[in-house]
């Protein structure tokens, strides 16, 4: 009651500021003229009442003054003497602050850092006008989709506006050839329809972008291409590129990082002229749609399907068992690392919250000793309020100290990561410390800080002050105590949930390592060529790679050389469907991954041959069309039974591809989905019998492979002098990219583990230090009644123990639940295995024990006869 | 504030003063200051300086609340009272006090 007057006294001075102080100046006359009254009534004479009423009453324009600067200043005072309080405070108990602020620096340093590698790298990586709208299309038969064909994109422009506008790509496999004042450039690009810039949502930094005329040339470049090649000019709109010999105009400038969703850095967009569609294929549009608003993505592929199918039957028929598919474009581009980025932070919040704990329980530990200095405090006037917004203040400025640090490992740690984690995750060096996250970072440092200053205050019992002030240690933490261990017990169960998931990613990463890949990696360097047509015609196409195999052979060293259209672990070019003769509808049809290879593919890549035979020169162009199929595929279609000599065909039952027999049966190796996504079925095809691929991927076996690099690249300038050689890289480091993300995983979890260890043993220390303390005089007279050094120990430690352990009790349901939730990042580990789970108490039991140490033996070499003259 | 023996005396125990003049009755500034520098022998003289910041430290802290009067001969003064918090803390302040200074006696004392 008394406190609300007092604040409407507060607010009355502040609100009513005149009245307070016409009052105030009413108040000091009448307070001088009664000076006055009582010198006179003194028998002063009248000629010195005046001024001796003066001198007794002292300034009065100071009194006024004082009165206006504490009502003012009172309240910045009071923060500045709080903060000066505790800033001294801090500094007399340099150890106890520098366990806090380091504790919450590494609460808030992590989680600063992964908040900015996700801002960035999901927020900010599709640069897109409400990208939650924008979808993929495919095109489903069963289980197997591909992109689009012209004549579905045709049908969705004519028909399909209601639902959503559509925009298409494709990406030239060989590029474009830029005609340069230095001579012809080879630069990634797109064909796309007009509509991309506007379906995407991305507005032209310059230029009109493209007009609706079918017939004309025009082309959208990119920023870098832009300040590259024009200069940065305005003018260099309407002006022509030359692309593959076509003149083509400039009609504008894309945003810097711009590209299309399945972008491959693609510096140019030219706009696609589409032949009048006949048939119902080719399928090689890469579709985005803008679904209206509203509607469902779920929805929006029955519903296009319905719009298009009738009309494209009638106008090119096929097999008319299809539909169209959608799919969030946000989740096709970022998956993969959005799910390690949520690991990551939810694994940094754990953290986090243990080191709030850990801060909680410092405060609630030196608060219990501080109580009698509040004690001394308030019988000087401070109020409870204010002791309490003390406590608050120190708890606030380690808080913002905490957040400072956080905020300097979070900047290291992001620019160690930038470039380690570039590759793993898209955009990383675009991640920034800036000033939003800067000011994000001291703010968690603050709130974190005072919620932990605030839990101690909670329980406090301030009305306790009178007794306090006696020296009865032993009252005091009572009830703290119970908390505190609490708080300790919440602190061990949280990180055996970190040290569990840290466990199973370190697992997974060394099943990764361990699995077999199928192929010889070791000693084997690879690369890519890409051959355009318009200047290796089918013919040219033959000769020049035979000539290439031929003069990579001849290299001293080589034992092998070998070229395809796909490489493990991750590189596959396509997919098709097939049938098997005779075999019935249900079985004989499937997908396998196609594999065209020359004939030493198999022996230069090591991969085993399990039955039959490779191919051989025998294989050509006039004899028995042959394939080669993995154990999958035969697994798949003939069970246990004889695979050799049987035939299949790509395509459906009715397609007139011709019959390939089969000739021999190779172990699995993966292409289309890596290491961790395992070997499909796999049919393998002889280019002898096949086309050559304009874009295959080169081998070459040698003992000293990586040191053959330059000659490779001189011998293919030699054969042309334009054709750069891409992709270079040892068959070693293809395996090694695999792992990568799992890596990562496994590195990131396994550092927050050791964090959280560490923030937990510090913990128990702190709890066990004041329990020792307490029961300093127990063990003291144990002592003096002949208990050994070791039995105190003993006990010390088991206390610990008992501790620890109902934390492992309350955190072993957390851990379970946690693992199940890994289920998707681990490979080929059990999420439930119950060895990890061991493992993980069995390393808290021992951090605990050796935190544990230092006060046990602290509480053994107790000397009796001091402690038991204590009063 | 005391000037001739430059005693000088803690903000709280000053309040803890002026609560104590208030308790049998209400009062001005003026008789505040009166009440105080009769009953301690003139040793502690109030100023303007010193009174009236305390008084509106402990209005803010509710202690104490004020309001104008109307006194004889027509004339507006501002009263104090003590509030029925202002009572417990001066009961608290006054055992606070009791027991620090009991200390200090026994020291100077005992050390003497």
């Amino acid at each position: 009651m008394s406190r609300i007057q007092g604040v409407g006294a507060w607010l009355r001075e502040i609100v009513l500021r005149r009245r307070v102080e016409a009052e105030l100046e009413e108040e000091l006359r009448d307070h001088l003229a009664r000076e006055r009254e009582r010198q006179a009534a003194d028998g002063v004479p009248s000629a010195e009442v005046a001024r001796r009423a003066a001198i007794r009453i002292g300034n009065v324009e100071a009194a006024k003054e004082q009165v206006r600067a504490e009502r003012a200043g009172r309240l910045l005072s009071d923060v500045g003497a709080d903060l000066r309080i505790g800033w001294r405070g801090l500094r007399r108990n340099r150890g106890f602050a520098a366990a806090v602020i380091l504790s919450l620096g590494l609460g808030v340093g992590g989680v600063t850092a992964i908040s900015s590698v996700v801002h960035a790298v999901v927020l900010r990586s599709l640069p897109y006008a409400n990208a939650e709208r924008l979808h993929l299309l495919r095109v489903w038969w069963g289980d197997f989709s591909a992109t689009l064909s012209p004549v579905d994109l045709e049908i969705l422009r004519e028909r399909t506006a209601p639902t959503g506008r559509v925009a298409a790509y494709y990406f030239p496999d060989d590029g474009f050839t830029m005609a340069t004042p230095a001579g012809p450039e080879v630069v990634d690009g797109a064909f796309v329809t007009a509509e991309v810039p506007a379906v995407l949502g991305v507005p032209l930094v310059i230029g009109p972008g493209f007009s609706s005329n079918p017939d004309s040339f025009e082309v959208l470049i990119g920023h870098d291409l832009w300040l590259r090649r024009f200069g940065g000019r305005a003018d260099a709109i309407g002006r022509t590129l030359s692309l593959d010999g076509r003149d083509e105009t400039i009609v504008g400038v894309m945003p810097p990082a711009f590209g299309v969703p399945g972008s491959r850095d693609e510096e140019l967009w030219v706009k696609g002229r589409w032949r009048q569609p006949t048939r119902r294929g080719p399928f090689y549009l890469h579709t985005v749609i803008r679904l209206r608003d509203g509607l469902a993505p779920a929805a929006a592929g029955a519903e296009l399907t319905g719009l298009v199918a009738p009309v494209l039957q009638g106008r090119v028929g096929g097999n008319p068992n299809w539909g169209y598919g959608v799919r969030s474009v946000l989740d096709t581009i970022v998956s993969d690392s959005r799910k390690t980025l949520t690991l990551a932070l939810v694994a940094v919040a754990l953290v986090l919250l243990i080191s709030i704990l850990n801060v909680a329980n410092l405060l609630l530990a030196r608060g219990t000793v501080r109580t009698r200095e509040f004690a001394v405090r308030a019988s000087l006037g401070a109020g409870r309020g204010r002791l309490a917004r003390q406590a608050l203040t120190e708890a606030a400025l380690l808080g913002a100290c905490g957040g400072a640090l956080g905020l300097a490992l979070a900047a290291s740690a992001i620019a160690i990561f930038r470039d380690a984690a570039s590759t793993i995750v898209p955009r990383m060096h675009e991640v920034e410390m800036d000033v939003p996250l800067a000011l994000f970072a001291l703010a968690i440092g603050l709130s974190s800080g005072m919620i932990a200053g605030a839990i101690p205050l909670l329980r406090s019992q301030w009305h306790g002050l009178a007794h306090s002030l006696r020296d009865d240690g032993r009252t005091i933490g009572g009830g703290h105590t119970v908390l505190r261990r609490t708080l300790v017990a919440l602190e061990i169960a949280v990180t055996l949930t970190v040290l569990t998931g840290a466990a199973l990613l370190a697992k997974t990463l060394y099943r990764l390592d361990a699995a077999d890949p199928g192929f010889v990696a070791t000693n084997r360097i690879s690369f890519r060529l890409v051959l355009p047509s318009r200047h290796y015609p089918e013919a040219r196409l033959e000769a020049f790679l035979d000539d290439l195999g031929a003069r990579l052979r001849a290299l001293p060293g080589v034992t092998g050389v070998t070229m395809a259209g796909a490489l493990p672990p991750d590189k596959l070019s396509f997919s098709n469907n097939y049938t098997v003769e005779g075999q019935t509808n249900e079985h004989g049809a499937g997908v396998a991954e196609v594999v065209e290879a020359d004939a030493a593919f198999l022996d230069t890549l090591g991969i085993r041959v399990v039955r039959g035979r490779a191919f051989n020169s025998g294989d050509g162009p006039q004899s028995m069309p042959v394939a080669i199929v993995n154990e999958s595929f035969v697994r798949r279609q003939f069970g246990t039974g004889e695979a050799i000599g049987k035939r299949f065909k790509n395509g459906d039952p009715k397609s007139t591809s011709p019959w390939l027999t089969i000739v021999g049966v190779v172990g699995d190796v993966p292409y289309g989905r890596g290491v961790w996504g395992g070997a499909d079925q796999t049919v393998y095809v002889p280019y002898a019998q096949n086309n050559w691929s304009r874009s295959p991927y080169v081998v070459v076996a040698a003992a000293n492979a990586p040191a053959l690099v330059d000659s490779i690249r001189g011998i293919v300038r030699a054969l042309d002098p334009l054709l750069p050689i891409r992709d270079v890289a040892t068959m070693d480091e293809r395996l090694r990219r695999a792992a990568l993300v799992p890596r990562f995983r496994s590195w990131l979890a396994s550092v927050l583990a050791g964090t959280a260890l560490l923030l937990a043993a510090t913990g128990i220390y702190g709890v066990m230090s004041y329990h020792v303390n307490q029961r300093r005089r127990e063990t003291a007279i144990r002592r003096a009644l002949g208990a050994g050094e070791g039995q105190i120990v003993g006990s010390v430690l088991v206390s610990g123990l008992r501790l620890a352990a109902a934390g492992l009790a309350v955190g072993t349901a957390g851990a379970i639940a946690a693992s199940r939730s890994l289920g998707s990042v681990l490979f080929q580990v059990d999420p439930r295995d119950p060895a990890i789970l061991a493992g993980a108490m069995f390393a808290l039991v021992l951090a605990a024990l050796l935190a544990c140490l230092i006060p046990a033996t602290r509480a053994a070499r107790i000397d009796p006869a001091v402690i038991l003259r204590e009063q | 504030m005391a000037e001739d023996q430059g005693e000088s005396l803690l903000k709280g125990t000053l309040e803890m003063l002026i609560l104590q003049a208030l308790e049998r009755e209400p009062m001005h500034g003026w008789g505040i200051a009166d009440r105080i520098e009769q009953s301690s022998r003139a040793v502690f003289r109030l100023q303007t300086g010193t009174l009236y910041p305390s008084l509106h430290r402990l209005l803010r802290r509710g202690w104490i609340t004020a309001e104008w009067r109307t006194t004889e001969n027509n004339r507006r003064a501002r009263y104090y009272r003590l509030t029925a918090a202002g009572r417990k803390r001066l009961e608290s302040s006054r055992a606070s006090w009791e027991r620090t200074s009991l200390a200090i006696r026994r020291v100077l004392d005992a050390l003497s």
